[in-house]
């Protein structure tokens, strides 16, 4: 199970994994910047100051011991009138004398055991005391100590981004900075001519559309097609040699990372995306938040196009994917038409295209026997589509 | 004294306490209107009475209850009420606005922690006693079946709007200027985790903005232990601009929510949370803990914080507050979360919950 994010908006236009994200790095980038010191760091981690101590033993205490002493010289009063009363409080008087020696040592026995018991309480609120010193110190310890944790838990969970991250750039076998990709595109992506032929089919998904973007426009193909048709658009590609190309040709375009560039696009603010041999240059994970990031930018029934090389074909995936070192894996084509239609993409249809020239494919036979012909022919045929399935396939969609 | 009048339908509600600004002492009188108006003679008897409400409810030793009567039972803590209510000869209706778990207040108020512990086993007692248990979240509902009740139904608080009405200008002239503004309404106690507020805006404060305020409203408990607390961790932090304002007028919560820009709560226990549903009348974009009954009250509105990680809670304050977009969508949603919590809705759903166990009223229900 994943965990889940920080933050949850249950809310099918937002995308909590790019504004997630985009925290991310402003966080990133403060403590860069010293901005979120270690100091700031700190204070978030202040634990709430101690209970104050409100047990008041102190007091009690002083309270008791100021009633160790027994009263036996209470006064001693009659409510009747004279002379009944001053005889009746007479006669107590005197009696109370006389057992003064009596209740004397009453007193003293009940004093001693209160003092006893005031003594015996004293010592134990003093144990008391130093357990709660110790309760205390106690308390600041496991605080201090919780806090640490917190702190290396987050330190942990940012080295788990990182690792992940790290993981991600290993699956990534090259960027294409590290080669002449243009001229690597040159030779073996096809020359700009033929992809515009094969291009020109998708154009029908664009017409009428605005704000347009070719994401991946490499040497600009399908941007030059758009124009000729009157239909506004901008390339991205990262590559910079591609771009300068592209510019040559007064082709609009941005030198951009295609996420990066997508992530500060406005809601809804794109015309229709096409994007050409860009998404099996993308780790799962980033499949998926390119995706959602379509979505997020497309405004409702612009069209989006991607286009991959078609790995159920063995012929592809030998002569072709595996040719380029910066491919991360084919994109299956069901899979890519399952994560456009998840992210809310309506009218997602695949189309493959661009069949393997015929002298390459296994011939059909016209000798032997009809049966035997028949049955080795539609063998050959389940090959061909095997082995020589279409190089390309679309996944088309609207918003 | 006896309240009931031959031929005359009797509905009064009993409750522990009643105090000013408290959500259950104000759902109360609500329904005691509502009770009124649908024809019925209703009464608000308490154990616990603050003096300034006193012309507002009476003591329950009052009420000498009759076989015709129903009783409603605002139930959140342990209190003698509950074996009064058990001899009660009418129909008892039980309304569950859940209870704190006793560990928040263990170090604070040993007597209130232990009320708490015994809170449950006495709501177990009245299980098989009440006619209907009504719970105002569906988390509360939940407890509710867990322990066995038979007949149960969620009735969201019925809030009375009308005390929304007014705003306090001068207040709001005070609040002119401060912004972005950061609001929490709750009582300061242990289980709010004002503390946690305090620290996302101290991010924001040393990060993103001094300019920032948070603004604290609630009445301080349990002898202002807490609240002292607080005070200190925000004078520890050397912050400005957070301002405790205590027990507030209706007026002047009003000018809070006007002025307030978002509203926190990082609360680990809720039953209902009221300012959440004030915030959606308010149109305050709501950023709050995923906790009890707290996602079932925004009810897919707001944003929900499953993990209390303050920087990434105070940047996305920020952006909330930096995107118009976002921030419309979250007020939108919000907009149409708070229909379920109009009084109009609330009113029809308790005069429903009723009807099904034979409370008929004399007058039906009005349109409003």
């Amino acid at each position: 199970m994943t965990e889940p994010e920080i933050i949850e908006i249950r809310d099918t236009e937002i995308d909590v994994q790019a504004i997630m994200a985009e925290i991310r790095e402003k966080i990133a980038q403060k403590k860069r910047e010293g901005i979120f010191s270690p100091e700031v760091e700190r204070g978030l981690y202040l634990p709430l100051p101690s209970l104050p101590s409100t047990i008041g033993e102190e007091n009690i205490l002083l309270a008791l011991s100021q009633k160790v002493r027994l009263d036996i010289d209470l006064p001693i009063r009659s409510h009747r009138r004279p002379p009944l009363g001053p005889m009746i409080v007479a006669g107590k008087k005197l009696l109370r004398s006389i057992l003064r020696w009596y209740f004397e040592q009453i007193a003293l026995q009940v004093e001693s055991f209160q003092r006893g018991v005031v003594e015996a309480l004293k010592i134990v609120v003093e144990g008391l005391k130093i357990e709660k010193v110790r309760l205390d110190s106690l308390e600041k310890k496991v605080e201090v100590l919780r806090s640490e944790f917190d702190l290396t838990l987050s330190r942990i969970e940012q080295m788990e981004d990182k690792v992940s991250s790290l993981a991600e750039k290993i699956h990534t076998p090259l960027t294409e900075g590290a080669i002449d990709y243009l001229e690597f595109n040159r030779r073996y992506g096809g020359e700009v001519g033929l992809l515009r032929r094969r291009y020109e089919r998708f154009l029908v998904y664009f017409e009428g559309c605005r704000d347009v973007v070719d994401l991946g426009c490499g040497q600009g193909a399908f941007l030059e097609l758009l124009r000729t048709h009157g239909i506004p658009a901008l390339g991205v590609d990262r590559v910079e040699k591609m771009v300068r190309q592209c510019r040559d040709q007064n082709l609009n375009v941005v030198q951009a990372e295609i996420l990066s560039y997508l992530r500060v696009q406005r809601t809804g603010s794109l015309g229709g995306i096409f994007a050409a041999h860009l998404v099996e240059h993308l780790t799962p994970s980033e499949l998926v938040t390119f995706i959602k990031l379509c979505h997020h930018t497309l405004r409702p029934g612009a069209p989006l196009v991607l286009i991959s090389p078609n790995g159920c074909s063995v012929f592809v995936l030998t002569q072709a994917f595996y040719r380029d070192p910066t491919h991360v894996k084919p994109v299956h084509p069901e899979t890519l038409a399952f994560l456009v239609e998840s992210q809310g993409f309506s009218g997602v249809n695949i189309e493959y295209y661009e069949e393997v020239p015929c002298d390459l494919r296994l011939a059909e036979t016209n000798e032997g026997e009809e049966s035997l012909r028949s049955a080795l022919n539609h063998h050959i045929t389940e090959l061909n589509r095997f082995l020589f399935g279409f190089q390309d396939y679309a996944v088309v969609a609207k918003r | 004294m006896r309240w009931s009048r031959k031929g005359k339908l009797n509905v009064h509600q009993l409750l522990p306490s009643f105090s000013p600004g408290d959500a259950i002492g104000n759902e109360a009188l609500a329904l005691q209107d509502v009770f009124r108006e649908w024809g019925a003679s209703s009464q608000i008897y308490a154990e616990h009475i603050h003096p300034s409400l006193s012309n507002q409810a009476k003591p329950y030793g009052d009420y000498s209850g009759s076989s015709a009567d129903v009783v409603l039972f605002h139930f959140s803590i342990s209190t003698s009420l509950t074996s009064y209510v058990k001899r009660f000869p009418g129909r008892k209706i039980l309304l569950y606005h859940n209870a704190t778990p006793p560990r928040f207040f263990r170090r604070y108020n040993s007597p209130i922690a232990a009320l708490l512990e015994r809170t449950r086993e006495e709501l177990l007692s009245l299980r098989d006693d009440c006619t209907l248990a009504m719970a105002d979240s569906e988390y509360n509902l939940r407890e509710l079946e867990e322990m066995g009740f038979s007949r149960t139904e969620v009735l969201p608080i019925l809030i009375d709007m009308g005390r929304y009405g007014k705003s306090d200008g001068e207040v709001e002239i005070n609040l002119k200027g401060k912004t972005p503004l950061f609001l929490n309404v709750s009582r300061i106690v242990p289980s709010k985790c004002i503390e946690d507020i305090i620290r996302i805006f101290y991010y924001y404060w040393k990060c993103i903005s001094p300019e920032a305020w948070l603004y604290l409203v609630g009445s301080p408990e349990l002898g202002g232990t807490y609240l002292n607390q607080l005070q200190q961790l925000v004078s520890a932090l050397k912050l400005e601009h957070v301002v405790f304002t205590g027990s507030v007028s209706d007026a002047t919560l009003v000018a809070y929510y006007q002025s307030a820009d978002i509203l926190l709560a990082m609360s680990e226990h809720e039953g209902f949370c009221v300012p959440l549903v004030e915030a959606m009348f308010f149109g305050v974009p709501i950023v709050a803990n995923n906790a009890c009954a707290i996602p079932y009250t925004l009810g897919g509105s707001g944003v929900l914080v499953n993990s209390k990680s303050i920087p990434e809670i105070s940047e996305l304050l920020h952006l909330i507050l930096d995107r118009a977009e976002l921030r419309n969508r979250l007020v939108a949603r919000q907009k149409e979360r708070f229909e379920s919590f109009r009084p109009v809705s609330v009113r029809a759903l308790l005069r429903k919950h009723l009807e099904s166990v034979g409370v008929a009223f004399p007058h039906p229900p009005a349109s409003r």
